[in-house]
């Protein structure tokens, strides 16, 4: 019960916010803060599992359940919606209640995903996640907003719409085997497939996950939505991490053959996505646009590590989603504050804004996977397991960790060293900011130094790789 | 014929007795409110007549059993909603209004006697009779050449229809020397007919009922018509006389199919790839709102084609879900275009409702929660149905079917998605004066619940649906 409130909570205040438009911004504050506090209260007291009847006659429940892997992810989007509500403040000049309900919209979206254990409920809220990002993108965004929400939807929808043919198969596939009717993925991992049969499941699940991830040749929508919508980037740095969990919660576990056949080749892949990522990091001049790409590069160490066939390296990839979504999460809020986004216009900062430089150059630093930094430990854990597969794989991985330094370091001087260009304004942050992107930071030093909380919590993950 | 079967006619006969009531009452004296008053009076009289169906009737020309029943329950409910959209549309026109609620009854009844068809006769009286008054209805609004000139290419394109349909017939009364539905069933059964007489007679008969679907290769009338008409017309033939014509389809495809028709199926399937694909791909770049939905009902009778293919259990739910749901989703469509739309600002271009999200948030939300139905995006009617038709289409392993459907699916995304960015755009100066009451709202909003209701719980009107279909199929 308590995790179905988890899901109704949110989106029930966010109608609220939208009906009563005013203080939209104090209940969105306030759903999040009960939300989180909900969600740990049921991880705590063991309130796990939640069942019930949804449309029996196919088989379809409502079937959630909150592990180590969802909690800490759920955690995670938490903490970034509570940094988005905090950062937009400043941006949204228009509909400012919807903006809200929108955003915990978004989150009652991504927690579904993280707690769906029943494949229908699960593509629903995957589909359903998509509208507030379309709407805050058409509503809020910039100059090219059309064009990018329309790419978005469109790769994700179509993605997901061959996810569902791949869910039905596998349903009727398990209704041929044991005569019962269930989308339910406790059930539904049980059934024996043949090769051919996996992969081409395996192929339909994964162009849902790797548009969300988004791997190399499924990214196109991402820069460009980063260019369109500025505040929807923290709403993507949110959902963006429902694409490894897909892979890692189904693909790996339901189709454990067929991962070990297509793991070269997804970590050529993945190899791949890095070396392109960084390259066109590096030869950006717009900041949005350099973070979109260093995204996509992160990612394929993310996609590497997934298909590694380590459990060291999955709880890497988890600990690496987090410490990647804080720390862009934080840069993005940081360079938010800038009236230029574009390489050229911005230089010298550090004299006029050094508050801003020396917490940027943190974020940056933990982005590179300096140690003792929270990246570090994610990219270190899942080198480790790369390097047990391929050798060649983590000489890659390795190669982008310095390529990754290449390009932030040359944003970081661009930015803030140099001559100071007169049109470059900013205002400097005030003491409460400072704390705020302080404690930001200090959550990364803290899982840099001592991730042992987050491994045991992960450590009760049911149906991660055995 | 008894009594009793004079009562189970009650239906038909009450929206007979109203069209003529109807007429007389406009010959005596003009009156717009009283005329619709009488016209949706008389219809929901029918539907309540259709509550007390107990058992079912076999009729020589009609067959009255739970399922044609649902049908048209279905079509009466369909027909109010028009007319009450009318009533609100032609307020504020210049034309007569009172003789097109004539027509669109005399149409109904034609649509109730083909849901309800037993018989090729009846089929084609029914046929007739809903097709005859729509080419009056389509010309209504005479002082507009684009009318005129829809009502002429419907006429003749629809002339041409009813001469294969007949043609069709007289070849399958050739062959198997029976004109009644249970009859051919048995005949069927008991003799297999693969001469090039019998085939060519079903094959006639399918390209008829195609061209009232309007499925590609027979969809050419419907932009023109869609676009030329006056919106009730446009709006009754897209649901009521569509559906009507669907259904057709699909009880024909059940008497044919389980005497192993390789080419019917060949044929339909055909038929509903090249719908799915070139509706959705005509539709892409389309400015003018009323052909862009005309090109996206091809591909979305393309998806229904795909289901009558499909016809399992599972299929026929799938079917008339989505078929409930479409239908709902276009009267939202048609409802607020015509609550909108002006006697002298015509709403062509998609352009023409930009920034309607600014001045009329609630039109804008419901007519956004359309698209984003006929996008199919979960919790929304058209979502369920969709899903339902694949998973019947994966169960019978029609993999062309679906992989069509996906790529189909993705042009549809484009194609409302263009239409739902003008939603949300700034509002240039045109101004909407027209004040909505609040009963039109009401109606509007009711479809809207309804539209979301299917979406998360669709399980009474499927359960509804198969013990229906079951009832009827146990009667043979």
């Amino acid at each position: 019960m308590m995790l179905l409130l988890l899901l109704a909570a949110p989106l029930s205040l966010g109608l609220l916010a939208l009906a009563l438009k005013s203080q939209a911004r104090f209940l969105a504050c306030a759903a999040i803060l009960a939300n989180l506090s909900m969600t740990i209260y049921a991880y705590l007291t063991k309130n796990q599992i939640f069942r019930a009847d949804w449309l029996v006659q196919w088989g379809i429940q409502i079937h959630l359940e909150l592990d180590g892997l969802s909690f800490a992810l759920i955690l995670t989007s938490h903490a970034m919606a509570l940094l988005a509500v905090w950062g937009s403040a400043r941006h949204i000049k228009k509909h400012h209640a919807l903006f809200y309900a929108n955003l915990l919209g978004l989150l009652t979206g991504i927690i579904g995903i993280l707690l769906s254990f029943d494949l229908l409920l699960f593509f629903i809220f995957w589909e359903l996640m998509i509208i507030p990002i379309y709407l805050a993108c058409v509503i809020w965004g910039g100059a090219k907003r059309y064009l990018a929400s329309m790419q978005f939807l469109i790769f994700t929808q179509v993605s997901g719409l061959i996810m569902l043919v791949a869910i039905l198969s596998l349903y009727f596939a398990h209704f041929a085997q044991s005569g019962l009717y269930t989308f339910d993925f406790s059930k539904l991992v049980t059934t024996k497939l043949d090769m051919t049969m996996q992969l081409v499941l395996l192929a339909g699940f994964m162009a849902a996950f790797l548009v969300k991830l988004p791997a190399l040749g499924f990214h196109i929508w991402l820069p460009t939505l980063f260019e369109a919508c500025p505040l929807g980037l923290i709403l993507v740095g949110i959902m963006i991490k429902t694409g490894a969990y897909g892979i890692m919660r189904f693909v790996l576990p339901m189709f454990p053959d067929a991962v070990v056949l297509v793991a070269p080749f997804m970590m050529f892949w993945g190899g791949a996505g890095i070396i392109y990522g960084a390259i066109l990091a590096f030869s950006q001049n717009d900041i949005r646009k350099i973070l979109a790409y260093a995204t996509i590069s992160h990612m394929g160490v993310v996609l590497m590590a997934l298909f590694s066939q380590s459990t060291f390296a999955l709880n890497g990839v988890v600990i690496l989603l987090i410490t990647e979504a804080l720390s862009t999460g934080g840069l993005l809020l940081l360079f938010s504050r800038f009236n230029h986004v574009t390489l050229e216009h911005l230089g010298g900062l550090w004299t006029s804004a050094p508050k801003i430089g020396s917490l940027a150059l943190c974020l940056i630093m933990s982005s590179v996977g300096l140690p003792f930094l929270g990246n570090f430990v994610g990219e270190y854990m899942s080198l480790v397991g790369i390097f047990a597969s391929s050798k060649i794989a983590a000489g890659v991985m390795c190669l982008g960790i310095i390529l990754s330094a290449l390009y932030y370091l040359r944003l970081l001087q661009k930015i803030f060293f140099g001559a100071l260009t007169n049109s470059s304004g900013i205002d400097e942050l005030n003491l409460f900011q400072t704390v705020i992107f302080g404690g930001i930071i200090s959550l990364l030093v803290f899982i840099g130094l001592y991730p042992a909380p987050l491994l045991s919590v992960l450590a009760q993950t049911t149906l991660l790789l055995e | 014929m008894t009594s009793q079967d004079i009562f189970s006619l009650f239906p038909f006969l009450s929206v007979l007795s109203t069209s003529i009531l109807v007429m007389l009452y406009i010959a005596c004296h003009r009156s717009h409110k009283g005329v619709a008053l009488i016209s949706i009076v008389g219809l929901f009289i029918a539907f309540l007549s259709t509550l007390s169906y107990h058992e079912p009737k076999i009729l020589l020309l009609l067959r009255i059993d739970s399922f044609s029943i649902m049908l048209i329950q279905g079509l009466i409910i369909t027909s109010i909603i028009t007319m009450f959209f009318t009533y609100e549309y032609m307020k504020t026109r210049r034309e007569d209004p009172e003789e097109l609620y004539l027509l669109f009854l005399l149409s109904t009844l034609g649509s109730l006697i083909l849901a309800a068809s037993n018989n090729f006769v009846s089929l084609f009286l029914g046929l007739e009779l809903l097709t005859i008054p729509l080419y009056c209805a389509i010309a209504y609004t005479c002082t507009d050449r684009k009318s005129i000139e829809a009502g002429v290419k419907y006429i003749i394109l629809a002339g041409l229809a009813a001469a294969l349909m007949l043609f069709g017939i007289a070849l399958i009364y050739a062959a198997t020397g029976t004109m009644d539905f249970t009859l051919l069933g048995q005949s069927l059964a008991k003799y297999r007919y693969q001469t090039s007489l019998f085939l060519g007679g079903v094959a006639l008969i399918f390209a008829a009922l195609s061209f009232k679907i309007s499925a590609v290769p027979f969809h050419l009338w419907t932009p023109d018509v869609y676009d030329g008409a006056a919106l009730p017309a446009t709006m009754f033939l897209a649901t009521v006389s569509k559906s009507a014509s669907l259904v057709v389809i699909l009880r024909l495809w059940l008497i044919f199919k389980p005497h192993a028709m390789p080419e019917l199926f060949w044929l339909l399937t055909v038929l509903a790839i090249l719908s799915m694909l070139v509706g959705n791909l005509l539709a892409l770049k389309q400015e003018n709102i009323k052909r862009l939905v005309a090109y996206s009902s091809i591909a979305h009778f393309g998806y229904l084609t795909m289901a009558v293919v499909a016809a399992a259990q599972l299929a026929t739910q799938a079917l008339l879900l989505y078929l409930v749901a479409y239908v709902i989703t276009i009267l939202i469509i048609f409802g607020v275009l015509m609550l909108l739309e002006e006697p002298h600002a015509h709403i062509n271009n998609i352009a023409d409702l930009r920034g309607l999200f600014k001045k009329e948030p609630f039109l804008a939300c419901v007519f956004m929660l359309a698209l984003l139905s006929l996008m199919g995006l979960p919790l929304t009617a058209l979502f369920m149905a969709k899903f339902l038709v694949i998973m019947a289409a994966i169960e019978s392993s029609l993999w062309p079917l679906v992989i069509s459907l996906i790529i189909s699916s993705a042009l549809g995304i484009f194609v409302y998605l263009r239409v739902a960015q003008h939603l949300f755009g700034l509002p240039d100066e045109r101004a909407y004066l027209k004040r909505i009451k609040p009963i039109a709202s009401a109606v509007v909003a009711l479809l809207a619940l309804c539209l979301i209701t299917l979406g998360i719980w669709p399980t009474p009107a499927t359960e509804h649906i198969r013990t229906k279909n079951t009832q009827s199929l146990s009667l043979k």
